[in-house]
């Protein structure tokens, strides 16, 4: 199973190399912080190979008042080349030659800046400026170059770029950020109704939902449960692609225990979807959270799976009584230890699941007390 | 005999930690990664070089042969 984070860190990766993230398929295997360490020791090289040839230019810029230099540098150097000068040179003299750039011109140099550097420049630029650059990589479609901006600058540049941007276009923006923490605590700032639109944008088709989910599980617990609990308040076409993403994804294990801390409405919006009434799917849900639970990889008490299964309605009652998994010896003996229960009393919570019913009196009072 | 990957990629000033999880991958995506990557320095070269050129273009002949010796030092020898 590939890591939600590793296939970013491949894209990101690709992006610095100027291939298509295809090519680097043979890296998504490796762990996502091992592929950062790389990107970033490529990256240093790339730009590391033509700093000779920079450096007397950025020596020249320091020689002249930024303004000058600064129309000098757009008319002559062009954006590229402007971009590795500005890499090269102390923020100090960097950040007032940038600061005589218009909006546009500066967006394209900021394609060209070496990462490492480009946080030192941002930091130090006018919000009006930095907003005016956010503004035109949104429209160039550059997200990943905009994602490096998020986690340097303060939280009300953030919060008008948000307000600039369209649902799809924050989703891109914040799936490649550098710092998912940072992202936490932005999605503590943002309006719902901005997120609820990130959350449809992510359900228009299944690369986005892809990455939704990508970003959901690289997220703290605390920001999945938000999230989730919006998606369940969209139309059902939204929570469907959410599960849709984590089938293909295989991210159930990591984000399953969100599930036991939602309430049973929004539980059986995502329970109650197209995707899982197959049967097969679902028991292999069941032996991946199983798996997860043995492995410790992520507690996850059979008493979550039961919180699942007690929403569902009708069409998805007929699909528990094909569940082979619920009858198998192993997941019967997990369920039992998992709940402080014994295998004849989980037996007789799947039955009344698979009847409808409510689970035993007895069984539940012994869920309320392990 | 071919020069090793890893010695590649540190002779183009990758760092030994960027080098070491290349390193911990099978010896043919070793291979085809590092290939991506002195490509990808070629490319940005070249592009550095068409820039630099375009730039040349832009200065008035009387200053070109200062200019050139800024923009391009090696020509020079």
């Amino acid at each position: 199973m590939t890591a939600p984070a590793s296939l970013v860190e491949v894209q990101k990766l690709a992006h610095e190399l100027g291939v298509k993230p295809e090519s680097l398929s043979y890296l998504e295997s490796v762990p996502a912080s091992e592929l950062a360490t790389l990107r970033h020791g490529v990256s240093r090289a790339i730009f590391a190979a033509n700093e000779k040839r920079i450096k007397p230019l950025g020596a020249l810029a320091k020689r002249v008042p930024a303004s000058l230099a600064a129309r000098v540098a757009k008319a002559a150097l062009g954006p590229l080349l402007c971009g590795r000068v500005a890499s090269v040179m102390n923020p100090k003299v960097a950040i007032p030659l940038a600061g005589h750039f218009d909006a546009g011109f500066l967006a394209e140099v900021t394609l060209s800046l070496d990462p490492a550097a480009s946080a030192e420049i941002i930091k130090g630029l006018d919000d009006e400026l930095v907003i005016g650059v956010g503004e035109q990589l949104l429209e160039a479609g550059e997200y990943m170059v905009l994602a490096r901006f998020i986690t340097v600058v303060d939280e009300h540049v953030v919060l008008a770029l948000v307000d600039i941007a369209d649902g799809a276009q924050l989703l891109e923006v914040a799936v490649y950020a550098e710092d998912q923490d940072r992202i936490d605590e932005l999605l503590t700032a943002i309006p719902e109704a901005k997120l609820s639109d990130v959350i449809e944008a992510a359900a228009t088709d299944s690369a986005r939902a892809d990455s939704a989910v990508s970003l959901i599980s690289m997220l703290s617990n605390d920001s999945q449960r938000k999230l989730a609990d919006i998606a369940a308040s969209l139309p059902g076409s939204v929570p469907d692609a959410i599960v849709g993403a984590i089938v293909r994804l295989e991210v159930w294990p990591e984000l399953l225990p969100v599930v036991g801390s939602l309430s049973n409405d929004a539980i059986g919006a995502f329970v109650n979807v197209p995707t899982l009434l197959d049967a097969s799917l679902v028991d292999e849900l069941i032996v991946a959270v199983r798996s997860a639970d043995d492995a410790s990889v992520g507690r996850i008490p059979f008493r979550v799976l039961l919180e699942v299964l007690e929403v569902v309605d009708d069409a998805h009652l007929a699909m528990l009584n094909q569940l082979s998994q619920l009858d198998n010896r192993q997941t019967l003996t997990w369920a039992a230890k998992s709940t402080g229960t014994t295998e004849k009393q989980v037996r007789e919570a799947i039955a009344s699941l698979r009847a409808g019913e409510p689970l035993p009196e007895k069984f539940r009072a012994a869920l309320t007390t392990s | 005999m071919a020069t090793e990957p890893g010695t590649t990629l540190r002779d183009l000033g990758v760092p030994d930690a960027a080098v070491a999880v290349l390193e911990a991958l099978p010896p043919e995506d070793q291979a085809r990664f590092t290939e991506t990557v002195v490509a990808a320095v070629a490319a940005d070269t070249e592009r550095i070089e068409k820039a630099l050129n375009a730039t040349m273009k832009l200065v008035p002949a009387p200053l070109r042969p200062r200019a050139r010796a800024l923009l391009f030092p090696e020509s020079d020898s």
